[in-house]
């Protein structure tokens, strides 16, 4: 039978997804990224995490955030290659 | 046609125009120089199925439902009389809010208004659902059966069987339908031996219209990522299709006309004696996306292609050339 | 700025029909037909009249497990009559509202900012025919003026902007004034007030405008069918006037949430109908919602009650009037049949009742509210009935709230989450799954609490908040002992006068 995976319309997203899982797997943190508007920072993609946890976030550029409760776990080159790996999906579709 | 002779066309484009000059020479024996239009209307784009290569699929929520009323599919239906044509086609995905009766009435309120003959192309049904239609007034069915490999069918349809599908067809038959079936060109992992068998099994069916379209992918389906189908390869088909049947209506369907700006006029050419304008009411058009990007059709656009291939707007209801209409 | 009541009807109506789209409003209709059935909606809770206590007892576990009931489990609620069982639905209700929101109230202020309107309704003050009230609009800095008393002096930082259906309101003045509130940035004692979170509670709009109210960075947006019945809409909203299109105003949250809006709130205004056929039509409404986006229902519900209103002939006589016990039952249900909205409880009731159903799922409260235009930074005592939409219930201040809300145990939250907190079973569900339960923006409430105790509070009341917040930390510590080492720093941090640590 056909696994049905649902892949939204938007390759952003989908890439943005695709990161957040990747993360995942890897340090088992959510991340998860936000369009910015005004004061109000709405979840677009990822693995959002409601919890104790503060969250801190990161302004990645003036329409996008990305947020996450552990990134203390995430080691600071990891954290490099990840903020790397942001700003060429950023650059691909325009988002800069 | 020998099942080589099939494959040896399929497999090489080049050769396309060989077969395309001997379709269009049949299609002018067999269905002449006039071009018959089928108005659409596209009335409900709910739909119980999860076909992995269509947009309206139970399961993508991200579409905006709509449920045309009796009313306006009535009215509709009037107005698309009001223009000349002859034929109106009723499609909706496979949506049970329709009940028997709801279907019954609107082809009867249709049949009483205008002198239109009425296709119906809204998936399985009950078989006495079917002979109710008939008997309110219904005069032909559509129904695909997209592939004839019976594995395939089941991953592209979860939970339907090919064999179901072509029982169906024998019913409608049976129930005295004018039928159309048909398939999709170029479904991922689709080969050259999909597509022969395909058109032999078309051949041993023999409806009475056909209806083939290339694969286009819809965002929301598991599929799309695939590549749309090929203009050459569905052309080629196409032509196949007519040198092999001879005597039945086929239309150059909007799929064609959206993977290609001069499709349909290409489909003219290559066997087609069928255009299908749109009337699904702008509010709810765009909403009825089975694949990415449909182009509309409209009469005008209509008019002017038929015009540019060299033929002419049919004046009958254009029935079928089977048996004896 | 203030206007003269001297606009026509006809520039009215003018201005009426090029805010309605057709079309926007035909997509989402069903053969022609709204989400709203009247006659099924009767038959529904005439069907279930007799419920019995098996039902009635799987309905309630169905509702502790945080699933949206369906019709006919409401209507059985509705209809029940043993006082028994209703003790224990009463307490389910409370026990439902802490398993999603723990023991946090979130507080924000209503701010009026333009009282003009084309609507005629026959039970509001606003209404055009009302030639006594002083028509007045805000500009956008009059609305900072009002804001900096709302964030510097009083300390909220929620806020929603109420309009008038108005040409002078429309979208763009919107848009302009919550650019104005969140603008406001005010030195307070120990650190800044300002407004985090922006909802609006404005006439329907068109797709095109959400899309520009989005942009600005709108919280949630919220509008009231009023009434679902059919013939009562018709009856109390003019024809002709922009209101008196029921569809266009039902299809509101679905135009929204089509531009990305991520929050949309319901309600009814209780009292010009019968308020069983009411909570059914929420409920329809919160199915719908879930079912045309992905599972996504309604951020929040209110209920408010038909208040007399100066000028507004309907609202001194209803024979649907709904009685303050009917009001606990119908919260309740509420409560059950919708477990992860939230609800809102203005100051438009008095505070014994405030006091009274809070317990029963409320999950929104305001105070130190002032509902006239301009009030807040005029020097204003008593209520002055010729500028308000309606008359005050409860004026007890946000300091003395706060003090009764800790003296009960509850956490004063001024969430200012500035994600998609989507109100999904899906999202609650999952949750729970995970054992997080209630602790969603527990931190967060914590944190602006306490900031918000150092900044604004009275002696008193910082008191009483302190103690309450050292029990909770101490909970913390036993619950989620990891947690609790990252809680107490960045509670320090806010301690010593950091702010938005958070959002």
């Amino acid at each position: 039978m056909e696994k049905e995976i649902f892949i939204s319309k938007n390759g952003f997203i989908n890439d943005l997804n695709a990161l957040s899982n990747k993360i995942k797997d890897k340090f088992n943190v959510s991340v998860w990224f936000v369009e910015i508007f005004g004061r109000r920072w709405s979840f677009i993609a990822g693995n959002i995490e409601n919890s104790i946890m503060p969250a801190e976030n990161y302004r990645i550029n003036d329409r996008y955030g990305i947020i996450s409760n552990k990134w203390e776990r995430i080691p600071l080159k990891e954290k490099e290659i990840l903020f790397d790996s942001i700003r060429i999906i950023m650059e691909k579709y325009g988002k800069g | 046609m020998e099942r080589g002779e099939i494959l040896f066309y399929l497999k090489d484009p080049e050769k396309f125009e060989n077969i395309r000059q001997l379709a269009d020479k049949i299609r002018m024996e067999y269905c002449g120089d006039s071009v018959h239009l089928r108005g659409i209307i596209e009335f409900s784009n709910y739909c119980q199925n999860n076909c992995c290569y269509c947009g309206l699929k139970r399961d993508n929520k991200n579409i905006i439902r709509y449920r045309m009323s009796v009313k306006e599919i009535v009215n509709r239906a009037g107005e698309i009389a009001s223009l000349g044509i002859k034929t109106v086609v009723l499609q909706s995905g496979d949506d049970l809010n329709y009940t028997c009766c709801d279907i019954c009435d609107i082809v009867n309120k249709i049949k009483k208004k205008t002198d239109m003959a009425i296709t119906l192309s809204i998936g399985e049904r009950e078989y006495s659902e079917y002979k109710a239609f008939k008997d309110a007034g219904a005069d032909r069915y559509l129904l695909r059966f997209e592939t004839s490999n019976e594995h395939y069918y089941k991953v592209l349809h979860p939970g339907q069987t090919l064999k179901r599908r072509l029982e169906i067809l024998n019913i409608l038959r049976k129930f005295d339908y004018q039928v159309g079936t048909g398939f999709i060109v170029g479904l991922p992992e689709e080969t050259d031996n999909d597509l022969c068998n395909n058109i032999i099994l078309l051949d041993n069916i023999s409806p009475d219209m056909i209806g083939l379209g290339p694969f286009i992918s819809q965002s929301d389906t598991p599929y799309n990522n695939y590549p749309n189908g090929d203009i050459k390869k569905t052309l080629t088909v196409l032509a196949l299709v007519r040198i092999i049947t001879k005597n039945t209506h086929i239309p150059a369907t909007t799929a064609i006309g959206t993977i290609d700006r001069d499709g349909l006029f290409k489909a003219l050419n290559s066997g087609a004696n069928v255009i299908m304008p749109d009337f699904t009411p702008i509010t709810y058009k765009e909403n009825y996306n089975i694949y990415d990007n449909k182009v509309s059709i409209s009469i005008d656009m209509a008019k002017d292609v038929v015009k540019d291939a060299g033929r002419y707007i049919s004046s009958g209801r254009g029935d079928s050339l089977k048996r004896g209409y | 700025m203030e206007i003269k009541n001297n606009e026509n009807r006809n520039t009215h109506r003018d201005w009426i029909n090029s805010v309605i789209k057709e079309d926007e409003i035909t997509k989402y209709l069903d053969r022609g037909k709204d989400f709203i059935n009247d006659n099924e909606i009767w038959e529904k809770i005439n069907k279930n009249k007799n419920p019995d206590k098996i039902e009635i007892r799987d309905i309630m576990d169905k509702s502790l497990e945080i699933k949206t009931l369906n019709p006919d489990e409401t209507a059985s609620l509705i209809n029940l009559k043993d006082n028994d069982l209703w003790g224990e639905i009463y307490e389910l209700a409370g026990k439902i509202k802490r398993k999603v929101y723990d023991n946090r109230i979130v507080t924000f202020a209503p701010l009026y900012c333009s009282n003009l309107c084309v609507n005629n309704c026959l039970y509001c003050s606003f209404r055009y025919d009302n030639k006594e009230q002083i028509q007045k609009r805000l500009s956008p800095e009059e609305i900072k003026k009002e804001t900096e008393v709302l964030a510097g002096v009083i300390g909220h930082k929620r806020i929603i902007a109420v309009y008038g259906e108005h040409p002078s309101s429309d979208a763009k003045y919107i848009a302009d004034t919550i650019r104005a509130i969140y603008d406001v940035n005010v030195k307070t004692k120990n650190g800044y007030g300002q407004i985090r979170r922006v909802n609006i509670n404005a006439a329907p709009m068109s797709v095109d405008d959400f899309r520009m109210l989005k942009e600005v960075g709108i919280g949630t947006y919220q509008v009231f069918q009023e009434t679902y019945h059919h013939e009562t809409y018709k009856r109390v909203h003019p024809e002709g006037t922009l209101k008196g299109h029921y569809l266009w105003r039902l299809y509101s949250h679905h135009r929204a949430m089509e531009a990305g809006v991520d929050d949309v709130a319901i309600g009814a205004l209780f009292g010009l109908y019968d308020w069983r056929f009411e909570v059914m039509g929420l409920l329809y409404h919160s199915i719908e919602l879930e079912g045309r986006f992905n599972g996504v229902g309604p951020h929040t519900i209110s209920f408010p009650r038909l208040e007399p209103a100066a000028n507004a002939p309907l609202s001194e006589n209803s024979k649907y009037k709904v009685s303050d016990e009917d009001f606990k039952k119908l919260i309740a249900i509420i409560r059950l049949s919708v477990p992860y909205t939230g609800m809102i409880l203005t100051a438009r009731e008095p505070a014994e009742i405030r006091r009274e159903i809070l317990p029963i799922g409320i999950t929104q409260m305001d105070a130190s509210t002032r509902i006239g235009i301009g009030s807040y930074s005029d020097t204003y005592n008593k209520q002055d009935t010729d500028r308000q939409q309606f008359i005050l219930g409860d004026t007890r201040s946000l300091d003395e709230f706060v003090k009764e809300l800790s003296e009960m145990g509850y956490i004063t939250s001024f969430c200012t989450a500035g994600y998609r907190c989507r109100r999904t079973g899906e999202h609650i569900m999952g949750l729970l799954k995970c054992g997080k339960e209630g602790h969603m923006c527990k931190l967060n409430a914590i944190l602006t609490f306490r900031e918000w105790l150092d900044d604004f509070a009275s002696e008193e009341t910082k008191r009483i908040g302190l103690e309450l917040l050292k029990k909770e930390i101490e909970e913390t510590k036993k619950k989620l002992p990891l947690s609790y080492d990252k809680l107490i720093e960045y509670y320090k941090r806010t301690e010593n006068g950091e702010r938005d640590l958070y959002f």
